[in-house]
C-alpha cells in the first residue's frame, strides 16, 4: 500500500531518467575503454601527453554530449506531461 | 572511535539546541514555503553543523591518530566551503562566481596525500598525474553546489547524504579497505544530528553555508578514499537535478532571479509550473502529473537516492577494476 502510493508514474519516470543516467556513464566508459588509443610505455613523453589530453578532451565531450541527450528525454518528459498535447 | 563519536555527536547536539533559542531571538528564521501553516525554522543551521562537523573528526583524530592528516584535510574543506557559503548567505554570490569560488575548499584536500590514480569500472587504473589535480577542484565545486541546489526540502539533503555514505561504507567492505569507513562515520555522526534537526517539519535548514558545506565535504571523503567514482553515480538524482536546472534556464541563474518558480504550492500541495520559463527540476518532474504534499516527495527523492546507491555499488563491484 505504502509502496504503490510511493511509485507513482512521476517516480517511476524520474526513475528510468536515473537509469537512463546510468546507461549514459557506463556508455561513456565503454568509449574512453574500447575507442581511444591506449598509452604504450615506450612512446616519447610528447606523444604521451598529446594522447593524454585527447583522452581527456574526447571523454568530456562524450560526457557532455551524452549530458546533452539526457537532459533532453527529461525536458520532453516534462512537457509532454505537463502541457499534454 | 565510536565512543568518541557518540560523544562529539552529543555535543554538537547541544549546540543545535543551545543556539536555538538564541537565533529565533534574533530574527535568523525564514519560513517553509512548502506548508500549509506559516513554519518558521533557522536559516543559519550551517553554523551548529560545522560546530558538530569539526567536533566529530577532532575526536576521530585523536581517536584514530593516523588519520589525523586526512581529518585536517577534510576539516579545512568544511571552513573554506562554509565561509564561501556564508559569504552567499549575507552578501549572496552570483551563480557563474559560485562554481569558480566553490574550487576553492578543494585546496584543504591538497594538505593530504591524493592518489592520482584513480580506478574506473570497466576502464581500470587511470594514470591522472597532472589532469588529477585540476579535476579536483571542478569536482569539489560540481558536488558542493549540486548539493546546494537539491536542499530544497526538509531532510533531503542529510538523509540522501547518509545513505551515500552507508553505500561507501559498504561498498569499502566488500574491497576490503578500511580508509573510506573512518573517514565515512564522523559525517554520518554529524548528518545524523542535523538530520534529527532538519527532518519533517525543519527546525533548522542549513543555509547556503551548510549546504555547500555538506556537499564539500562528500567530495572530499570521496577523493581522499578513492570512491570518485562511486559518488558520481550515488549522486545521479542530484545530477539530474542540477543539469535540468542549468540547462532550462541555460546558464547558472540564482533561485531568487528566476522568472518563474519551478513549483507552485498551493493548500499544502505542490504543483509543477506550467509556465515554459520556470526550470526543471527534480520535484517538478515528480510532480509534473499530479501535485504532491512535501512528506510524499521527500520519501520518493530518498528511495531514488538508495536506487542510485544500489546502481553505484552494483557497478563498482560487478564492473570495478
Amino acid at each position: 500500500m505504502v509502496l504503490n502510493h510511493l511509485l507513482d508514474s512521476d517516480f517511476i519516470r524520474a526513475l528510468l531518467l536515473v537509469v537512463y543516467g546510468w546507461a549514459l556513464v557506463i556508455a561513456a566508459l565503454l568509449v574512453i575503454k574500447f575507442l581511444i588509443i591506449p598509452i604504450k610505455p615506450g612512446r616519447s613523453l610528447l606523444i604521451m601527453y598529446i594522447v593524454g589530453i585527447a583522452k581527456v578532451v574526447v571523454s568530456t565531450a562524450i560526457l557532455l554530449a551524452m549530458l546533452y541527450v539526457w537532459y533532453l528525454l527529461s525536458k520532453r518528459i516534462y512537457f509532454k506531461r505537463i502541457i499534454p498535447a | 572511535m565510536l565512543l568518541s563519536q557518540i560523544a562529539a555527536s552529543t555535543l554538537g547536539f547541544l549546540a543545535f539546541r543551545h543556539l536555538e533559542p538564541r537565533f529565533k531571538a534574533i530574527g535568523l528564521t525564514g519560513i517553509d514555503v512548502h506548508k500549509n501553516w506559516d513554519h518558521v525554522a533557522i536559516e543559519f543551521g550551517g553554523i551548529p553543523l560545522l560546530l558538530t562537523l569539526v567536533a566529530c573528526y577532532a575526536a576521530a583524530a585523536i581517536a584514530a591518530s593516523c588519520m589525523s592528516r586526512f581529518y585536517l584535510a577534510i576539516m579545512l574543506v568544511a571552513v573554506l566551503s562554509f565561509t564561501l557559503g556564508m559569504l552567499d548567505d549575507v552578501a549572496g554570490i552570483s551563480g557563474p562566481v559560485k562554481g569558480v569560488v566553490f574550487t576553492l575548499p578543494s585546496v584543504g584536500l591538497f594538505t593530504a596525500e591524493l592518489n592520482p590514480y584513480p580506478r574506473l569500472p570497466i576502464v581500470g587504473m587511470t594514470r591522472l598525474t597532472i589532469f588529477y589535480f585540476i579535476i579536483i577542484p571542478i569536482y569539489v565545486s560540481v558536488v558542493a553546489n549540486s548539493a546546494n541546489m537539491i536542499d530544497v526540502m526538509n531532510g533531503v539533503l542529510p538523509s540522501t547524504c547518509i545513505i551515500m555514505l552507508l553505500g561507501g561504507i559498504l561498498l569499502a567492505y566488500f574491497k576490503g579497505s578500511t580508509k573510506p569507513i573512518l573517514l565515512s562515520v564522523p559525517m554520518l555522526f554529524t548528518l545524523a544530528v542535523y538530520l534529527y534537526y532538519n527532518w519533517f517539519p525543519a527546525k533548522y535548514f542549513a543555509g547556503n553555508c551548510g549546504s555547500h558545506m555538506i556537499g564539500a565535504v562528500m567530495a572530499g571523503i570521496a577523493i581522499l578514499s578513492g570512491l570518485e567514482f562511486y559518488l558520481v553515480m550515488a549522486m545521479l538524482p542530484y545530477v539530474l537535478n542540477s543539469f535540468s536546472y542549468l540547462t532550462s534556464v541555460k546558464g547558472f541563474l540564482e533561485r531568487t532571479r528566476l522568472e518563474a518558480r519551478p513549483v507552485i504550492v498551493r493548500s499544502g500541495l505542490i504543483y509543477a509550473n506550467k509556465d515554459p520559463r520556470a526550470p526543471i527540476t527534480l520535484v517538478g518532474l515528480l510532480t509534473s502529473t499530479s501535485p504532491k504534499d512535501e512528506k510524499l516527495l521527500i520519501r520518493q527523492i530518498v528511495l531514488l537516492s538508495v536506487f542510485s546507491t544500489v546502481l553505484s555499488i552494483a557497478t563498482e563491484v560487478l564492473l570495478g577494476a
